[in-house]
Parts: structure tokens; sequence; C-alpha cells
């Protein structure tokens, strides 16, 4: 795994109509525009994986940002997307560490060290199951990573 | 003729009915008051949002404190919650532990969004300086478009839910012998359902302690389902 610097990949957020839409970014590389449009604003962080790219971006939602994940291979074709988050609370993404060819830890929401785990393949996953609370995936049966967390809840609201 | 037996189990069958249908009411007020709630919240720091920059922008306060003040929009948001939301709504906003930026990381990173990586706030010019914490006072005017989206189309589902309880007891009454008797019994099911959904739903939140929306929501069902049936048993 590699960090990528905001010269190799980049986003370049599109024009929103007022406050109605979710903001929306193009992915920029190397500094030439994709076409690639993706959920977010702001890139936290963009790691090349020896099959593609670890997207992390968010929102700019400062009292309700969310973490957006996705999974590219080098040819920018979604394999795999998440989302941690959840209404009414926030997160702020930091201590990202690349900890091995597949695995990283970074802290976003929940008061936990949350750990991504890039699988070799896709495997057979439930539903609203299979991850911690707070993450959120497209209906599928199968994920290219998992998400491991223990998150607390907000004792303030 | 009907048996003692049976004419039993036909009014036991027609309570068990009965506070079935005053469960429509009990979902339907839940989606009502937490989608309202939603929109209330997005509504209430938007105009937090705007009051703030106009305020800054005729001189009433400077731009560093319209900054440090929309830093506090979480009471707003909390205040919100605890006023305005069922327990269910209230579980799902404790959901998770927020973990925010400090006014100090905020300014830190919309002065490296306007300015650069190197910028450092410090060296900014006066001017400058205002349109950061400018910028702070806007993103805090920001809810999430596609949660209040969402909640907007569940209030809908909810008032819809509503009616439909509202004419189920309609066509309840307008087809029974006693009309008198038969609105009361209904107007004290659904308000029983009600109200033992709420008590339901904040009950099982003490029982399952904070952020358990799943708890709580069968504890609100269980609730409203108990107290319409003893209300309609006991009529």
């Amino acid at each position: 795994m590699e960090l990528l610097s905001n010269e190799e990949f980049s986003l370049r957020p599109t024009l929103m109509r007022g406050d109605e839409q979710m903001p929306r970014s193009e992915i920029v590389l190397q500094g030439i525009a994709t076409g690639k449009l993706i959920d977010g604003a702001v890139l936290e962080a963009a790691v090349k994986w020896r099959g593609g790219y670890l997207v992390m971006g968010t929102d700019d939602i400062p009292q309700e940002d969310t973490l957006r994940i996705y999974l590219f291979d080098l040819s920018l074709n979604l394999i795999d997307s998440a989302t941690l988050g959840a209404m009414y609370s926030t997160g702020t993404f930091r201590d990202l560490a690349l900890e091995s060819p597949d695995l990283l830890r970074f802290r976003f929401i929940g008061g936990t060290t949350w750990t991504l785990k890039i699988l070799d393949r896709r495997e057979f996953s439930v539903p609203f199951y299979s991850d911690p609370k707070g993450v959120h995936r497209p209906l599928s049966f199968a994920r290219h990573f998992r998400l491991y967390g223990d998150p607390a809840p907000n004792l303030n609201n | 003729m009907l048996t003692t037996a049976k004419i039993g189990d036909q009014v036991a069958f027609e309570n068990a009915i009965s506070s079935l249908e005053s469960q429509i009411a009990n979902v339907g007020t839940h989606l009502t008051v937490d989608s309202s709630a939603r929109v209330a919240y997005a509504r209430e720091i938007r105009k937090m949002a705007d009051k703030l920059r106009t305020d800054a922008t005729c001189k009433r306060i400077t731009w560093a404190n319209a900054a440090q003040q929309a830093q506090e929009t979480r009471n707003l948001v909390m205040d919100v919650i605890r006023n305005r939301s069922t327990p269910v709504g209230r579980a799902m906003a404790q959901r998770l532990k927020a973990e925010g930026k400090s006014l100090n990381e905020l300014v830190a990173l919309h002065t490296i969004r306007a300015h650069g990586k190197n910028a450092v706030f410090a060296q900014l010019s006066t001017p400058q300086k205002n349109a950061i914490y400018a910028s702070i006072v806007t993103s805090a005017g920001k809810s999430n478009a596609a949660v209040t989206k969402a909640m907007s189309r569940l209030s809908f589902a909810g008032k819809g839910i509503l009616g439909l309880s509202l004419a189920l007891s309609a066509y309840t009454i307008a087809t029974s012998d006693n009309k008198v008797a038969a609105t009361q019994k209904e107007a004290a099911t659904l308000g029983a359902s009600i109200a033992g959904g709420i008590a339901g739903g904040a009950m099982a939140g003490l029982a399952c302690g904070p952020g358990a929306p799943a708890c709580v929501t069968v504890g609100a069902f269980v609730g409203g389902a108990l107290a319409a049936f003893g209300i309609s048993s006991f009529w």
C-alpha cells in the first residue's frame, strides 16, 4: 500500500445546485480529469493498492460528516464501496496508518480505531449484519473489503 | 346461537384487531414526529448560520465570534433531538459517538483549502482571515441533504399511515350500533397506543442503553400494542 500525494490523486468538486444536493467530485489522476464522479467533497486519503485505488472522502458537513470509502481497480472501475457515519453525529478523519499490504487503520467516528482490510477476492457477506454499526453498503451479498471497529454510542445527545 | 365461549373469543379477536389497527397510528406518529424533527434540525442550523453571517456582515459581532458561535451548533442539534424526537429518534441520534473538529482544526483546514497546503492562518491578512471564518460559518449551516430528503419521504409515509389509521377508525365508528361509545373507544385506543409506544420506547431505551434503535423500536411497538390491547379489553 502506498499513500498517494495530491499531485497523483485528487478530487475536483463538481458544481452543486444549492444545499438540497449532496456534494460530488470528479477524480483527477496525475492532474488529468478522468470524468469519474464519486460522492464527497474532500479527499481524506487515496491509497494505491496492488490491484487499484482505495479512496476515502468526506462531504464537508462539519456537524454530520460521512466517510465515503471506494475501492477501484486500476481502470477506476468500482469494486466495492461503503460509507461510515450516522444521522446527527459526525466524524473527523485522522491517524491513518498503513500497516500491511492489505490493511490500514484510521479514526473517524464512534471513539474507536477502525481497521480496513482489503481482500484478495470478493467474499460472501450478509447485508445489514456483516459490518459494525455505522457502516452502510449498497445492498449486496459480496464485499471486497472488511471494516472492523467497536464504536461507542453518543452519550451527549 | 352463540355460546359464551364463542362470544368471549370474538371479543378477544376484535380487541386484538383493534389494537393492531391502533398500532398503525403508533407507527405513523413515530415516523411523522421524527421526520419533522429532522426537517426542523436542517432548518434551524441553516437559520443559525444565516443569522451569524448577517450579524458579522453588519458588524454586530466579529467574524471570529461568528465562527466560534457556529461551533456551538452541536447544542442546537441536541436541543432538537431532546425536545422534538421520539425515543426511537433519540436512539438513532445516539448510535455513534461524534468526533467533531475543534475550531482550530477547522481554521487550519479552511486555510489550506483556500490558500494551499503551506498557508498559515496567522500570516493571512485580516480580510483573508475573515473569509476563512465566514466559510466556517457557512459550513456550519449545512446538514446531510440525503438524510433530510429520506426523512421527508418518511414524513409523507407517516402522514399517510396516520390518515389510514384515522380512516379505519372512522369506518369502525360509522359501522357500529353505538357511535358515541365507538368514538370513545377508538379515541382511547389510539391515544393509548401512541402514548404506550412512546413509553415503551423510553423504557426499552433505559433497558438497552443508549444508541440501540432496534431495541427501542421493538419497545415502542410492544408498548403501543400492550397499551392499546389493555384499553380495548377494558372497554
